[in-house]
Protein backbone atom coordinates (compact mmCIF):
# COMPACT_ATOMS: atom_id res chain seq x y z
CA UNK A 1 0.00 0.00 0.00
CA UNK A 2 1.43 3.67 -0.92
CA UNK A 3 2.10 6.27 1.65
CA UNK A 4 -1.29 8.35 1.93
CA UNK A 5 -1.98 11.96 1.40
CA UNK A 6 -2.76 13.54 4.41
CA UNK A 7 -6.32 15.10 5.59
CA UNK A 8 -5.28 18.74 6.71
CA UNK A 9 -5.72 20.30 9.86
CA UNK A 10 -6.13 24.48 10.55
CA UNK A 11 -4.91 24.79 14.54
CA UNK A 12 -3.89 27.76 16.44
CA UNK A 13 -3.74 29.59 13.00
CA UNK A 14 -1.37 27.24 11.46
CA UNK A 15 -1.88 25.36 8.37
CA UNK A 16 -0.90 21.48 9.44
CA UNK A 17 -1.42 18.25 7.55
CA UNK A 18 -2.70 15.58 9.48
CA UNK A 19 -2.82 11.38 9.38
CA UNK A 20 -5.70 10.79 10.61
CA UNK A 21 -8.98 10.54 9.24
CA UNK A 22 -12.25 11.13 11.37
CA UNK A 23 -14.70 10.94 8.04
CA UNK A 24 -14.03 7.27 7.77
CA UNK A 25 -15.25 6.52 11.54
CA UNK A 26 -18.83 8.81 10.40
CA UNK A 27 -18.98 6.82 7.37
CA UNK A 28 -17.98 3.06 9.77
CA UNK A 29 -20.69 4.98 12.36
CA UNK A 30 -23.31 4.55 9.35
CA UNK A 31 -23.07 8.07 7.54
CA UNK A 32 -23.78 7.77 3.99
CA UNK A 33 -20.65 7.31 1.91
CA UNK A 34 -20.99 8.88 -1.47
CA UNK A 35 -19.27 6.56 -4.43
CA UNK A 36 -15.88 8.35 -4.25
CA UNK A 37 -13.93 7.85 -7.53
CA UNK A 38 -10.71 6.00 -6.98
CA UNK A 39 -7.98 7.87 -9.21
CA UNK A 40 -5.12 7.07 -7.33
CA UNK A 41 -2.44 4.66 -4.72
CA UNK A 42 -1.75 7.45 -2.62
CA UNK A 43 -5.66 8.30 -1.61
CA UNK A 44 -7.70 5.11 -1.23
CA UNK A 45 -10.29 6.99 0.49
CA UNK A 46 -11.29 9.01 -2.48
CA UNK A 47 -11.29 12.41 -0.76
CA UNK A 48 -8.95 15.12 1.14
CA UNK A 49 -10.97 16.87 4.33
CA UNK A 50 -9.66 20.40 5.47
CA UNK A 51 -10.43 20.07 9.43
CA UNK A 52 -9.65 22.71 11.92
CA UNK A 53 -10.23 23.15 15.75
CA UNK A 54 -12.23 25.74 16.76
CA UNK A 55 -12.39 26.68 20.24
CA UNK A 56 -12.02 23.12 21.79
CA UNK A 57 -13.87 21.72 18.84
CA UNK A 58 -13.16 19.82 15.44
CA UNK A 59 -14.94 20.77 12.30
CA UNK A 60 -14.34 19.99 8.97
CA UNK A 61 -14.68 22.49 7.00
CA UNK A 62 -13.92 21.08 3.65
CA UNK A 63 -13.69 18.40 1.59
CA UNK A 64 -11.79 17.53 -1.76
CA UNK A 65 -12.26 14.84 -4.09
CA UNK A 66 -14.23 13.67 -7.27
CA UNK A 67 -17.63 11.20 -7.29
CA UNK A 68 -17.42 8.10 -10.20
CA UNK A 69 -20.12 9.74 -11.73
CA UNK A 70 -17.45 12.70 -12.81
CA UNK A 71 -19.29 15.10 -10.19
CA UNK A 72 -16.83 16.68 -7.81
CA UNK A 73 -17.45 15.64 -3.97
CA UNK A 74 -17.31 18.28 -1.69
CA UNK A 75 -18.84 18.81 2.18
CA UNK A 76 -22.09 19.46 0.79
CA UNK A 77 -21.86 15.95 -1.01
CA UNK A 78 -21.94 14.33 2.47
CA UNK A 79 -23.63 17.06 4.53
CA UNK A 80 -26.19 18.70 2.44
CA UNK A 81 -27.59 20.75 4.77
CA UNK A 82 -24.37 21.88 6.39
CA UNK A 83 -21.76 22.69 3.35
CA UNK A 84 -19.92 25.40 5.25
CA UNK A 85 -19.03 23.46 8.42
CA UNK A 86 -19.25 20.05 10.09
CA UNK A 87 -18.98 19.52 13.89
CA UNK A 88 -17.14 16.20 14.21
CA UNK A 89 -19.38 15.44 17.10
CA UNK A 90 -18.67 11.75 16.48
CA UNK A 91 -14.91 11.53 16.59
CA UNK A 92 -13.62 10.06 19.60
CA UNK A 93 -9.70 9.06 19.68
CA UNK A 94 -6.50 10.46 18.83
CA UNK A 95 -5.34 13.07 15.78
CA UNK A 96 -1.68 12.63 14.47
CA UNK A 97 0.02 15.65 13.43
CA UNK A 98 3.25 15.25 12.00
CA UNK A 99 6.00 17.79 12.54
CA UNK A 100 9.45 18.73 11.92
CA UNK A 101 11.85 16.52 9.61
CA UNK A 102 11.06 13.40 7.90
CA UNK A 103 13.14 10.52 10.47
CA UNK A 104 12.39 7.14 8.42
CA UNK A 105 10.39 6.81 5.04
CA UNK A 106 7.83 4.32 4.92
CA UNK A 107 5.75 4.11 1.58
CA UNK A 108 2.68 2.21 3.35
CA UNK A 109 -0.41 4.55 4.79
CA UNK A 110 0.93 7.02 7.54
CA UNK A 111 3.37 4.93 8.45
CA UNK A 112 6.81 7.56 7.83
CA UNK A 113 8.12 8.93 10.74
CA UNK A 114 8.91 12.40 11.70
CA UNK A 115 10.73 14.66 14.04
CA UNK A 116 7.47 14.75 16.32
CA UNK A 117 4.27 14.28 16.84
CA UNK A 118 1.58 16.92 18.08
CA UNK A 119 -0.88 14.38 19.73
CA UNK A 120 -4.30 15.78 19.98
CA UNK A 121 -6.66 13.97 22.15
CA UNK A 122 -10.39 14.23 20.91
CA UNK A 123 -13.56 12.79 22.86
CA UNK A 124 -17.15 13.26 21.06
CA UNK A 125 -15.84 15.82 19.02
CA UNK A 126 -14.15 18.00 21.86
CA UNK A 127 -10.34 18.18 22.31
CA UNK A 128 -9.54 17.12 25.74
CA UNK A 129 -5.81 17.42 25.83
CA UNK A 130 -2.72 17.78 23.43
CA UNK A 131 0.87 16.72 23.83
CA UNK A 132 4.61 16.20 21.76
CA UNK A 133 6.12 13.10 20.74
CA UNK A 134 9.54 13.01 20.51
CA UNK A 135 10.33 10.56 17.67
CA UNK A 136 14.40 11.60 17.49
CA UNK A 137 16.11 14.18 15.24
CA UNK A 138 18.24 14.48 12.19
CA UNK A 139 21.10 16.42 11.63
CA UNK A 140 21.06 16.70 8.04
CA UNK A 141 19.85 19.98 6.84
CA UNK A 142 19.20 18.64 3.52
CA UNK A 143 16.03 17.01 4.86
CA UNK A 144 13.07 19.47 4.30
CA UNK A 145 10.54 20.00 6.59
CA UNK A 146 6.90 18.92 6.02
CA UNK A 147 4.86 15.65 5.15
CA UNK A 148 5.63 14.18 2.10
CA UNK A 149 4.37 11.39 -0.32
CA UNK A 150 7.46 10.37 -2.32
CA UNK A 151 5.21 8.35 -5.27
CA UNK A 152 1.97 7.57 -6.80
CA UNK A 153 0.16 5.73 -9.47
CA UNK A 154 -2.71 7.62 -10.99
CA UNK A 155 -5.21 6.09 -12.59
CA UNK A 156 -8.00 7.10 -15.74
CA UNK A 157 -6.17 10.25 -16.16
CA UNK A 158 -2.60 8.70 -16.26
CA UNK A 159 -0.04 10.89 -15.12
CA UNK A 160 2.87 10.05 -13.33
CA UNK A 161 3.72 11.82 -9.61
CA UNK A 162 6.09 12.01 -7.27
CA UNK A 163 6.20 14.74 -4.85
CA UNK A 164 5.94 16.85 -1.44
CA UNK A 165 2.21 17.70 0.51
CA UNK A 166 2.03 20.30 2.31
CA UNK B 1 6.54 -24.03 -34.56
CA UNK B 2 2.87 -23.49 -35.61
CA UNK B 3 1.88 -23.65 -31.77
CA UNK B 4 3.93 -20.56 -30.89
CA UNK B 5 3.19 -18.28 -34.04
CA UNK B 6 -0.81 -19.41 -32.58
CA UNK B 7 0.11 -18.68 -28.85
CA UNK B 8 1.57 -15.55 -29.84
CA UNK B 9 -1.53 -14.47 -31.95
CA UNK B 10 -4.00 -15.20 -29.18
CA UNK B 11 -1.71 -13.08 -26.72
CA UNK B 12 -1.92 -10.13 -29.93
CA UNK B 13 -5.58 -10.72 -29.50
CA UNK B 14 -5.33 -10.30 -25.82
CA UNK B 15 -4.04 -7.26 -26.02
CA UNK B 16 -5.97 -5.81 -28.30
CA UNK B 17 -9.24 -6.85 -26.29
CA UNK B 18 -7.36 -5.13 -23.23
CA UNK B 19 -6.48 -1.86 -24.85
CA UNK B 20 -9.65 -1.37 -26.16
CA UNK B 21 -11.49 -2.28 -23.02
CA UNK B 22 -9.20 0.76 -21.14
CA UNK B 23 -9.97 3.05 -24.04
CA UNK B 24 -14.26 2.25 -23.41
CA UNK B 25 -13.35 2.84 -20.04
CA UNK B 26 -11.49 6.37 -20.25
CA UNK B 27 -14.05 7.72 -22.27
CA UNK B 28 -16.45 7.52 -19.35
CA UNK B 29 -16.84 10.70 -17.42
CA UNK B 30 -14.34 10.81 -14.67
CA UNK B 31 -13.19 14.11 -12.29
CA UNK B 32 -10.61 16.63 -13.09
CA UNK B 33 -8.19 14.92 -10.99
CA UNK B 34 -5.70 16.24 -12.46
CA UNK B 35 -6.56 20.02 -11.36
CA UNK B 36 -7.04 18.19 -7.77
CA UNK B 37 -3.46 17.14 -7.34
CA UNK B 38 -2.83 20.59 -8.22
CA UNK B 39 -5.18 22.28 -4.92
CA UNK B 40 -3.58 19.61 -2.38
CA UNK B 41 0.00 20.62 -2.98
CA UNK B 42 1.32 17.63 -5.15
CA UNK B 43 3.44 18.22 -8.43
CA UNK B 44 4.53 16.70 -11.01
CA UNK B 45 8.93 16.94 -10.76
CA UNK B 46 10.52 13.61 -11.31
CA UNK B 47 11.58 13.10 -15.41
CA UNK B 48 13.01 9.30 -14.51
CA UNK B 49 9.92 8.52 -13.12
CA UNK B 50 7.94 9.76 -16.27
CA UNK B 51 10.05 8.08 -18.16
CA UNK B 52 9.62 4.71 -15.33
CA UNK B 53 5.55 5.20 -15.73
CA UNK B 54 5.52 6.45 -19.22
CA UNK B 55 7.63 4.52 -21.44
CA UNK B 56 9.25 1.49 -19.76
CA UNK B 57 6.25 0.09 -17.78
CA UNK B 58 4.03 0.59 -21.15
CA UNK B 59 6.52 -1.41 -23.04
CA UNK B 60 7.04 -4.45 -20.89
CA UNK B 61 3.51 -4.52 -20.01
CA UNK B 62 2.63 -5.15 -24.02
CA UNK B 63 5.73 -7.99 -23.81
CA UNK B 64 4.15 -9.38 -20.92
CA UNK B 65 0.45 -9.47 -22.12
CA UNK B 66 1.74 -11.15 -25.53
CA UNK B 67 4.11 -13.91 -24.43
CA UNK B 68 2.05 -14.43 -21.14
CA UNK B 69 -1.53 -14.07 -22.18
CA UNK B 70 -3.50 -16.32 -20.27
CA UNK B 71 -2.48 -14.36 -17.27
CA UNK B 72 -3.29 -11.18 -18.16
CA UNK B 73 -6.64 -12.42 -19.63
CA UNK B 74 -7.72 -13.74 -16.08
CA UNK B 75 -6.77 -10.43 -14.62
CA UNK B 76 -8.57 -8.82 -17.25
CA UNK B 77 -11.78 -10.81 -16.11
CA UNK B 78 -11.53 -10.65 -13.04
CA UNK B 79 -10.83 -6.74 -13.19
CA UNK B 80 -14.30 -6.63 -14.86
CA UNK B 81 -16.14 -8.45 -12.52
CA UNK B 82 -15.72 -6.99 -9.61
CA UNK B 83 -16.00 -3.40 -11.41
CA UNK B 84 -12.35 -2.41 -10.31
CA UNK B 85 -10.08 -4.29 -8.19
CA UNK B 86 -8.73 -1.57 -6.33
CA UNK B 87 -12.28 0.49 -5.99
CA UNK B 88 -13.39 -2.73 -4.11
CA UNK B 89 -9.94 -3.22 -2.12
CA UNK B 90 -10.56 0.71 -1.24
CA UNK B 91 -14.28 -0.38 0.24
CA UNK B 92 -13.28 -3.25 1.95
CA UNK B 93 -16.10 -4.31 4.86
CA UNK B 94 -15.04 -3.92 8.62
CA UNK B 95 -14.15 -7.57 10.20
CA UNK B 96 -17.22 -8.78 11.27
CA UNK B 97 -18.34 -7.34 14.92
CA UNK B 98 -21.09 -9.00 17.02
CA UNK B 99 -21.95 -7.59 20.46
CA UNK B 100 -22.18 -10.18 23.49
CA UNK B 101 -23.74 -10.76 26.61
CA UNK B 102 -20.68 -9.20 28.73
CA UNK B 103 -20.35 -6.20 26.46
CA UNK B 104 -23.70 -5.02 28.14
CA UNK B 105 -23.59 -1.84 30.80
CA UNK B 106 -26.98 -0.34 30.70
CA UNK B 107 -30.25 -1.08 30.21
CA UNK B 108 -31.59 2.23 29.21
CA UNK B 109 -35.12 3.76 27.00
CA UNK B 110 -35.42 5.27 24.16
CA UNK B 111 -35.59 8.17 25.16
CA UNK B 112 -32.84 8.29 27.91
CA UNK B 113 -30.37 7.94 25.20
CA UNK B 114 -31.95 10.44 22.86
CA UNK B 115 -31.52 13.03 25.61
CA UNK B 116 -28.04 11.46 26.75
CA UNK B 117 -27.07 12.06 22.58
CA UNK B 118 -28.91 15.28 22.09
CA UNK B 119 -25.33 17.52 19.93
CA UNK B 120 -25.43 20.93 20.14
CA UNK B 121 -22.75 23.29 18.85
CA UNK B 122 -22.87 27.44 19.10
CA UNK B 123 -21.76 27.51 15.82
CA UNK B 124 -24.80 25.73 14.21
CA UNK B 125 -22.72 23.36 12.38
CA UNK B 126 -24.67 20.40 13.58
CA UNK B 127 -28.37 19.43 13.33
CA UNK B 128 -29.70 19.53 16.71
CA UNK B 129 -31.02 15.86 16.80
CA UNK B 130 -30.13 12.77 18.90
CA UNK B 131 -27.12 11.61 17.39
CA UNK B 132 -26.32 15.22 15.14
CA UNK B 133 -25.07 14.14 11.80
CA UNK B 134 -25.89 10.67 12.41
CA UNK B 135 -29.17 11.22 13.58
CA UNK B 136 -30.44 9.30 10.17
CA UNK B 137 -28.51 6.20 10.92
CA UNK B 138 -29.70 6.34 14.83
CA UNK B 139 -33.12 6.47 13.32
CA UNK B 140 -33.22 3.17 10.68
CA UNK B 141 -31.57 1.61 13.56
CA UNK B 142 -34.75 2.36 15.94
CA UNK B 143 -36.71 1.68 13.06
CA UNK B 144 -35.91 -1.84 13.13
CA UNK B 145 -36.37 -2.59 16.53
CA UNK B 146 -38.96 -4.43 17.75
CA UNK B 147 -41.76 -3.47 20.50
CA UNK B 148 -40.33 -6.06 23.02
CA UNK B 149 -36.84 -5.32 22.31
CA UNK B 150 -34.65 -3.90 24.91
CA UNK B 151 -31.98 -1.12 24.72
CA UNK B 152 -28.40 -1.34 26.28
CA UNK B 153 -25.05 1.13 26.58
CA UNK B 154 -22.18 -1.53 25.31
CA UNK B 155 -18.43 -1.74 25.48
CA UNK B 156 -16.38 -3.92 24.11
CA UNK B 157 -12.22 -3.93 23.59
CA UNK B 158 -11.38 -5.69 20.56
CA UNK B 159 -8.43 -6.92 17.99
CA UNK B 160 -9.37 -6.39 14.67
CA UNK B 161 -5.70 -7.25 13.90
CA UNK B 162 -3.28 -8.92 16.08
CA UNK B 163 -0.99 -5.54 16.62
CA UNK B 164 -4.23 -3.12 17.82
CA UNK B 165 -6.61 -3.15 20.17
CA UNK B 166 -10.03 -1.37 19.51
CA UNK B 167 -12.99 0.17 21.86
CA UNK B 168 -16.10 -0.13 20.23
CA UNK B 169 -19.08 1.27 22.42
CA UNK B 170 -22.65 2.47 21.91
CA UNK B 171 -26.27 0.86 21.94
CA UNK B 172 -27.62 -2.30 20.87
CA UNK B 173 -31.03 -4.28 20.89
CA UNK B 174 -31.75 -7.03 22.80
CA UNK B 175 -34.22 -9.65 21.88
CA UNK B 176 -35.18 -12.24 24.46
CA UNK B 177 -31.86 -12.12 26.22
CA UNK B 178 -29.58 -11.95 22.89
CA UNK B 179 -27.70 -9.14 21.63
CA UNK B 180 -28.89 -8.37 18.33
CA UNK B 181 -28.13 -5.36 16.11
CA UNK B 182 -26.41 -2.42 17.28
CA UNK B 183 -25.18 1.14 16.86
CA UNK B 184 -21.87 2.31 17.39
CA UNK B 185 -21.01 5.81 18.68
CA UNK B 186 -17.01 5.05 19.67
CA UNK B 187 -14.46 3.27 17.61
CA UNK B 188 -11.49 4.25 18.66
CA UNK B 189 -7.57 2.70 19.32
CA UNK B 190 -6.12 1.86 22.74
CA UNK B 191 -2.76 1.70 21.69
Amino acid sequence: MTAQIAERLRYLGQDMVMCTEPLGDYFAMGGARPPFDFSCTALWRGYVGSWEIAGDRLYLSALQGGLTDGTPATLGTIFPDFPERVFAHWYTGTLRVPQGRLLSYRHMGYGSVYERDLLLDVKRGFVVSSRIRHNGTIESEEVAEGYRVNAMTVYAHVKSHTGDTP
Amino acid sequence: MIYLYAYLGIGLLTLVIVLAADWIAKRQPAYAWNRFWETVGVTERSFWLGVLEGVLIPILAVLLIVVAWPMAAYMKVVDLLSGRTHKSYATQPEQEFTVMHEHLRERLSLSEIELRELVLDPLGAVPQLPFGHLHKAWAAFVEQLEATDELWSFSAELRPVSWRTELRAGYVGVRDGRPGSFFLTVRRDLD
